[in-house]
C-alpha cells in the first residue's frame, strides 16, 4: 500500500500511521504527532503538577518510543490505548521516584462587581476542581483524567491501565465521591463569596 | 409463585443511575442499592450536580512547546539514516553477490564456510590444546616427583625428622641454606632463614618444622621455600595452617631439569 499524498496520509488510523512509520516515513510521524502531542503534553502537564520541563520531556520520550517500536507494534491493536498505557506508566515511574505531589495552590479571585460572579464562579470552581484533584489517589485521578482530558471511554481506560471496566467506573464514582466532600468547602466558601459580592 | 426477578447492580453501574433518574425516580431495589454507597438523597443530587459539572468543565489544554517536535524529527532522520546505511550497504554485497557467475558464487560460498569453520576451529582448539599440555605436564610432574619421593626414602637419604626441629638435622651432606617464608592470614611475612640444612644427594623430602610455631599456625598461611643457591627447586607448595606436620619435596634443580628435557623429548616424538 503506497501512500505518497499527504492527505492519503492525514485520513489513515493511527495503527496504519505506525506500519508507515516503521518504514520510516516521516510525513506519517508527523500525522500522529500533531494528533497526540497536545492530549499527551497536556495530560502530563496536569498528572505532573504543571512541571512544563518535565512534560516537555516526557513528551519528548514517549514519541521517541512510538517511532523506534513501531516496528514491533501489533496493529490489530489501538494505538491510542497502547500509547496512553506508556503514558500512565511513565507517570507511575515519576511517582515512585519523586514520591511528591506538589499542592496547587487554590488562588479565589476576588470582584466586587455583579456582573463578574458567573466568572467568579467559574473560576472559582475550575480553582477548587484542581486542587481536589490533587488530592486525589493516583489510580483514581488517572482513572478521571483519562476520562474527561484525555476522552478515552471506559474500556480504553481499561486497556489502557490493564484493569478490568468494572474497576474503571468504580474508580471513578469513589473518585467522584471524594471530589464532592472536598468541593464541600468550596461551595461553603463560594456562598460567602456571593454573599459579600452582592452585599 | 413469585416469578420476578429483582434486577442486581453492581456498583460501577451507579454511574448511570445518577445521571439518569433523579432520586424520587429510582425504583426500590435501585434506591436500596445506591443508599449502599451513597448516604442521602442529598448526596445523590449533589453528586449529580457535580459530574454534570465536570463533564462541562473544559479542561486545561496546552500545545507542547515547538523545539519537542524539532528534536524528535532530528532525531528520527539520524536513526534513519544510520537505519539506511547498513541497508544501502547489505543491497551492495548483494548486488555484487547477485553480478557473479555460478561458478563464483559456489566458490565464495565454499570459502566462506571454510573460512568460518577454519576459525570456529582454531577458536576451540587452541584453549584446549594447553590445557591439555598443562594437564600433561602436571600429571608428569607428579609422577616424577613421586618417583623420587619412592627412590630417596629407599636410599636411606630421606631426611626423616618427623617431630625432630631443622636446627636437630645432623646428615653428613654439604649444608645448604633456605630461607622460609610464611604468609599470615593478616599478610605479615615471617621470614626464617634456616641454615644448615643438609642437602639430600638424591632428591629428597624434608619436613620443617619451625622453632616459632606459634606463628606458622596461623591459618591461612602460605609457605614458601625458597633455595639460596638454586640447588633445591621446590615441587610442591603447601598451604596449610598446620604445615609444620607437612612434608616438603625438595627436589635437585639440575636432576629436575633434566626430567623435564627427557619429557619435551618424549612430546616431541608423540
Amino acid at each position: 500500500m503506497i501512500f505518497s499524498k499527504s492527505k492519503d496520509i492525514e485520513s489513515l488510523t493511527d495503527e496504519q500511521l505506525m506500519q508507515l512509520i516503521a518504514q520510516g516515513n516521516e510525513r506519517a510521524f508527523e500525522v500522529l504527532y500533531s494528533r497526540y502531542s497536545r492530549l499527551i503534553y497536556s495530560y502530563f502537564l496536569r498528572m505532573l503538577k504543571k512541571d512544563k520541563e518535565l512534560a516537555s520531556d516526557f513528551t519528548q520520550e514517549i514519541f521517541t518510543k512510538v517511532y523506534r517500536n513501531a516496528q514491533n507494534f501489533d496493529s490489530n491493536k489501538s494505538f491510542k490505548t497502547w500509547i496512553y498505557s506508556i503514558a500512565n506508566n511513565q507517570c507511575k515511574n515519576e511517582y515512585a521516584k519523586m514520591k511528591v505531589r506538589s499542592e496547587a495552590i487554590l488562588d479565589i479571585p476576588i470582584s466586587t462587581t455583579e456582573d463578574r460572579i458567573a466568572q467568579v464562579d467559574k473560576k472559582t470552581f475550575h480553582s477548587a476542581l484542581q486542587k481536589a484533584l490533587s488530592e486525589l489517589d493516583e489510580p483514581k485521578r488517572t482513572v478521571f483524567e483519562m476520562r474527561y482530558l484525555l476522552e478515552l471511554s471506559n474500556s480504553e481506560i481499561a486497556e489502557s491501565l490493564g484493569i478490568s471496566e468494572g474497576t474503571v467506573k468504580s474508580r471513578l464514582f469513589y473518585a467522584i465521591k471524594e471530589l464532592n466532600l472536598q468541593l464541600a468547602n468550596y461551595k461553603e466558601l463560594l456562598t460567602v463569596l456571593l454573599i459579600l459580592i452582592l452585599s | 409463585m413469585n416469578t420476578k426477578t429483582n434486577p442486581t447492580y453492581q456498583p460501577n453501574d451507579i454511574e448511570v443511575l445518577i445521571k439518569n433518574k433523579s432520586f424520587s425516580e429510582l425504583l426500590p431495589d435501585e434506591k436500596e442499592f445506591v443508599l449502599q454507597h451513597i448516604s442521602s438523597e442529598e448526596e445523590f443530587n449533589q453528586l449529580k450536580q457535580l459530574w454534570f459539572s465536570i463533564e462541562s468543565e473544559e479542561m486545561d489544554m496546552q500545545d507542547p512547546p515547538k523545539h519537542i517536535w524539532k528534536n524528535l524529527r532530528n532525531q528520527f532522520k539520524k536513526e534513519k539514516q544510520e537505519k539506511n546505511a547498513f541497508t544501502i550497504w547489505l543491497n551492495s554485497v548483494r548486488t555484487w553477490w547477485m553480478n557473479l557467475n555460478t561458478f563464483g558464487q559456489m566458490s565464495l560460498a565454499m570459502a566462506s564456510v571454510a573460512l568460518i569453520l577454519s576459525g570456529v576451529w582454531l577458536t576451540f582448539q587452541q584453549p584446549n590444546d594447553s590445557v591439555l599440555a598443562a594437564e600433561t605436564t602436571r600429571e608428569e610432574l607428579k609422577s616424577f616427583s613421586d618417583t623420587a619421593q619412592s627412590e630417596a626414602n629407599s636410599n636411606q637419604n630421606t631426611l626423616e625428622m618427623k617431630e625432630r626441629p631443622l636446627a636437630e638435622l645432623n646428615l653428613n651432606e654439604p649444608p645448604v641454606n633456605a630461607i622460609i617464608e610464611v604468609e599470615n592470614a593478616d599478610n605479615r611475612h615471617d621470614v626464617e632463614a634456616v641454615q644448615d640444612v643438609p642437602y639430600p644427594e638424591n632428591d629428597g623430602v624434608i619436613q620443617i618444622k619451625s622453632e616459632s610455631n606459634s606463628n606458622l599456625n596461623q591459618a591461612p598461611a602460605m609457605l614458601n621455600v625458597t633455595p639460596s643457591d638454586d640447588n633445591f627447586i621446590q615441587t610442591e607448595s603447601i598451604e596449610s595452617k598446620t604445615f609444620s606436620e607437612k612434608e616438603i619435596l625438595l627436589t635437585p634443580a639440575d636432576s629436575l631439569k633434566k626430567k623435564q628435557e627427557e619429557l619435551k623429548k618424549k612430546k616431541k616424538k608423540k
